[in-house]
């Protein structure tokens, strides 16, 4: 069954690849930078192109299926290698046991089915990590050239191609067997990358990481052989028809444990050590999508069960539990992962639920959170490198420094917490979704962690805005042209989306909710009207999405040109106190250390994976 | 006709919330055995304010306190518009948030603790307001206001969720013992300290479309009879003003306890007996 498009899923995986060991190979920077912006312009054109040719389905040639076998056995070892190097006994017997797994799987259910199977899910995940990874892997050429050590850069550059091509080939594979393989590469990558400055803490983190995935890896191969065992396939379309509940248990448990839900928060919020790009491509925008991926492409068995309110429970209680958490922090990417935590809690809300409003509203957190925090890295990133502010506590009165970042920096909160951006569109859909569906204990949550998500964000702006007229610089920060083109392509893009949010619905997130739910979605009632959206029990009018954007889009562009001529300045009365105050952020410590809840809600977490267990079995 | 009526009230609304302001400070000075202002007192204010000289710190200080009235009339008006419930409650929070962004802006410790505080208010009132949305929609199927004005007399079916309405008027209007991000005798009105002149106006004219709003989030419940509607608005503003009078205010963290835990349990008992079909 070979089609038209069948070279392109092939190619955006080898391409990748190839690219990979070209930026190893190369010995000069210059040379790597425009290696990897042709690189990053090839994967992102190909995605565009997959996009159009969807649904693809590509017959691979057999011996594919050894060779996979080959370097996952490859892998493995190299795991155990390090294990046994760092003395991580935990790493080591988690090793092991995959081994084991492994061998059962491959000695006793191995199918013979060596097929990339695309459809609109895979390829919208497909023009995420294209996109948005090329964005991140042209910025990170700038990025690496200041304060990092360039000799090893080719070493870098090389694992995030390795990291594009193997995640696009998660998303494409069918076949259980081969989706452990390379959510076991995106470990691999995700490990090296976090451990690539060396030091004691990055190693450290580095383990953690490693061996919290592959309990995520363990539970994707249990899967695999109790689908085997009991319903003789494992291939997921075939397991979805069966509509058996222990194997989707599983790959749900596997999918959280790549999302860093809690329990399992730790390990990306370790990840924050490594290099901004990296925490922008794996730990912001793409790997950690591996999560709600996987639960919507089960997402369909789960509506209506008792599993599915579990899982939208336990997606909601991560979405609650880390914003709450993200209150107490102080260094800024600590904020921004407890916000991924977050987001990608609710994302798994949405396929718990499971209704085609569920879906919908999942699939447009999906698309907008990897690119609004994939931008809110990025400026992390920047403020870093440029004027060394890596905690809120730096970051106070930044517009009177960098006023471009700072307003950059305030546009992505905005973004990410207020209307009418695209996530607030999702999560207006959402909250609707969860009081049609009647899941009142969910939504409950949802509505507590989206007021709290605001108090995060705007304590986050309030940090960079605050300043003084007297003090405006003459002259805005020189920032070099890569990051104003990759920081510049990533507003663009939140703006477009957002303004022609009904076309993009029609057009891409309602076709990818179809491919999820397995059946036409002129029942849910979702309807375009002008540029606003219409839904069974509410509408958001095209007068509201304009006003509120132009008000979202004045905020920053006044606030930057405009000034009041014929105002006086003045400096802050504060009751006439003469001395300059010391301003602090408040950060809750008191209440909402997040070490301290972390021993409550961990515990809390782990029952809910339980029952999710529990759930399967019954 | 249909039309007439919410576009005339969202014209009409300054009219109507100085009216209402100037109301509550008379019926305020008369608790307080005291004469009070004349009722168009507000008015009176907001033009002297505009006539003073403007002074300013930084200009999106001064940027954000329009974009805060701007946001509050597009939350007005979906709610007199009759569009979705939701939103209005949204909307209504971007407004909070736009002003505790703009309090930021400046290096005074009173309006940043003030900001912080204005979150504080957010997280109080929001999360209780979508939970009488959600129980309007099992009542009504629908988060569209203009259904959901056709309803008669809610009040009958959902006495609990609007009880605890009335506990979040105090934070939502910022009176007494939860007007912790004003808090003048502590903080000395917390996010607006550092406005002044004409750059105050838009955020004094805001408060009055916050009270139009908070009048018809109770009207809501009454509808139907419009005598009956304005008893109801009257007697429960009058009762916030009474518990403003006869209360000393509580720290920030008391507000979002107290409410939620006045507030919530009600909506939720409320959810729960239309559930099973008591009310």
């Amino acid at each position: 069954m070979m089609n038209d498009g069948a070279m392109i899923p092939i190619s955006l995986v080898l391409i990748p690849v190839l690219f990979s060991l070209l930026n190893l190979a190369i010995p000069s920077h210059k040379a790597r930078k425009i290696v990897t912006y042709i690189g990053g312009g090839v994967i992102a054109l190909l995605s565009f192109l997959l996009w159009l040719k969807t649904p693809i389905q590509v017959s691979l040639h057999p011996n594919v299926n050894s060779l996979i076998i080959l370097l996952d056995y490859a892998l493995i070892f190299y795991f155990l290698k390090e294990g046994i190097v760092y003395k991580h006994r935990t790493i080591v017997s988690l090793t092991t046991v995959q081994l084991v797994l492994l061998s059962i799987l491959v000695a006793y259910f191995h199918t013979e089915s060596t097929y990339f199977i695309v459809d609109r899910l895979s390829a919208v995940m497909a023009l995420i990590v294209g996109t948005v990874g090329s964005t991140i892997a042209v910025y990170s050429t700038r990025y690496m050239e200041e304060g990092e050590d360039l000799n090893r850069e080719n070493r870098f550059l090389s694992v995030i191609f390795l990291f594009l091509g193997a995640m696009n080939a998660l998303v494409f594979s069918d076949n259980l067997e081969w989706i452990f393989f390379f959510y076991e590469c995106t470990t691999f990558t995700s490990y090296y990358l976090i451990g690539y400055r060396r030091d004691e803490l990055s190693i450290r983190n580095s383990l953690l990481a490693l061996w919290m995935n592959q309990i995520g890896g363990i539970a994707i191969l249990l899967s695999a052989i109790s689908s085997a065992y009991i319903h003789g396939t494992i291939l997921v379309q075939e397991l979805i028809k069966t509509g058996a509940l222990l194997p989707i248990s599983l790959i749900v448990i596997g999918a959280m444990v790549k999302s860093a839900q809690v329990p399992f928060q730790s390990w990306l919020l370790g990840a924050m050590v490594a290099p901004t790009p990296v925490s922008a491509l794996l730990h912001s925008s793409t790997m950690v999508k591996i999560g709600p991926y996987l639960v919507f492409r089960v997402s369909d068995v789960m509506d209506g069960t008792t599993l599915g309110s579990v899982v939208a429970l336990a997606g909601a209680f991560t979405f609650t539990s880390a914003l709450v958490m993200a209150l107490s922090q102080i260094e800024f990417k600590r904020l921004l992962a407890y916000s991924t935590i977050a987001s990608l809690g609710a994302m798994i809300l949405c396929g718990g639920i499971g209704t085609p409003l569920a879906i919908t509203a999942g699939i447009t957190l999906l698309v907008f959170h990897a690119v609004s925090k994939a931008f809110l890295f990025l400026e992390a990133g920047i403020s870093e490198k440029e004027f060394h502010a890596k905690t809120l506590e730096e970051l106070f009165g930044l517009i009177t420094k960098g006023p471009i970042t700072a307003w950059m920096i305030t546009f992505g909160a905005i973004a990410m917490a207020l209307p009418p951006f695209g996530m607030f569109i999702g999560k207006w859909i959402l909250i609707q979704a969860a009081v049609i569906s009647k899941q009142y204990p969910t939504l409950f949550l949802l509505v507590f962690g989206s007021a709290v998500s605001v108090i995060v964000y705007m304590k986050l702006i309030g940090r960079v805005l605050a300043g003084r007229e007297t003090e405006r610089p003459r002259k805005s920060e020189s920032l070099s042209p890569t990051y104003l083109i990759t920081t510049l392509v990533c507003v663009v893009a939140i703006a477009i989306l957002t303004l022609f949010y009904t076309s993009f619905a029609n057009s891409v997130i309602e076709k990818v909710t179809e491919d999820i739910i397995h059946k036409s979605l002129i029942e849910s009632g979702i309807r375009e009207k002008g540029l606003g959206l219409i839904l069974n029990a509410g509408r958001i009018d095209s007068w509201q999405l304009l006003l509120l954007f132009s008000l979202a889009f004045a905020l920053p562009i006044l606030g930057y040109f405009h000034t009041w001529r014929k105002a006086d300045l003045v400096y802050e009365y504060t009751c006439g106190e003469p001395i300059e105050p010391n301003l602090g952020a408040y950060y809750f410590l008191d209440k909402l250390n997040d070490e301290h809840l972390s021993r409550i809600f961990n515990p809390i977490a782990s029952v809910f994976l339980l029952l999710i267990l529990l759930m399967g079995v019954l | 006709m249909d039309f007439l009526l919410p576009a005339s009230l969202l014209v009409l609304s300054p009219l109507i919330g100085g009216l209402l302001e100037g109301t509550f400070r008379k019926l305020n000075a008369r608790m307080q055995n005291r004469v009070g202002p004349p009722i168009v007192q507000p008015f009176y204010d907001l033009f002297k304010l505009l006539q003073k000289r403007p002074i300013l710190i930084n200009n999106y200080h001064v940027i954000m306190a329009y974009a805060h009235l701007v946001a509050m009339v597009i939350a007005l008006a979906t709610f007199l518009l009759g569009g979705d419930f939701l939103l209005v409650i949204f909307f209504h929070g971007m407004s909070l948030a736009l002003l505790s962004m703009g309090a930021y802006g400046v290096r005074s410790s009173y309006s940043q603790v003030g900001a912080t505080r204005e979150l504080l208010h957010i997280l109080a009132v929001e999360p209780v307001l979508i939970m009488i949305a959600a129980n309007l929609y099992l009542n009504t199927g629908t988060f569209l206001l203009s259904e959901i004005f056709n309803s008669n007399f809610l009040f009958k079916s959902m006495p609990l969720a609007f009880l605890a309405l009335v506990a979040v008027l105090p934070a939502k209007l910022k009176k007494s013992p939860f007007d912790v991000s004003e808090a003048h005798q502590e903080i000395i009105g917390g996010p607006e300290i550092e406005y002044s002149g004409p750059f105050y106006a838009p955020i004094y004219l805001a408060k009055w479309l916050e009270e139009v709003l908070s009048a018809g989030l109770i009207a809501m419940f009454f509808l139907g009879n419009p005598v009956i509607t304005l008893i109801a608005i009257s007697v429960t503003f009058t009762f916030v003003l009474a518990v403003d009078n006869s209360t000393a205010r509580l720290s920030y963290w008391d507000m979002v306890k107290y409410t939620w835990e006045i507030s919530i349990p009600l909506v939720l008992v409320n959810l729960v007996l239309n559930y099973v079909g008591v009310l």
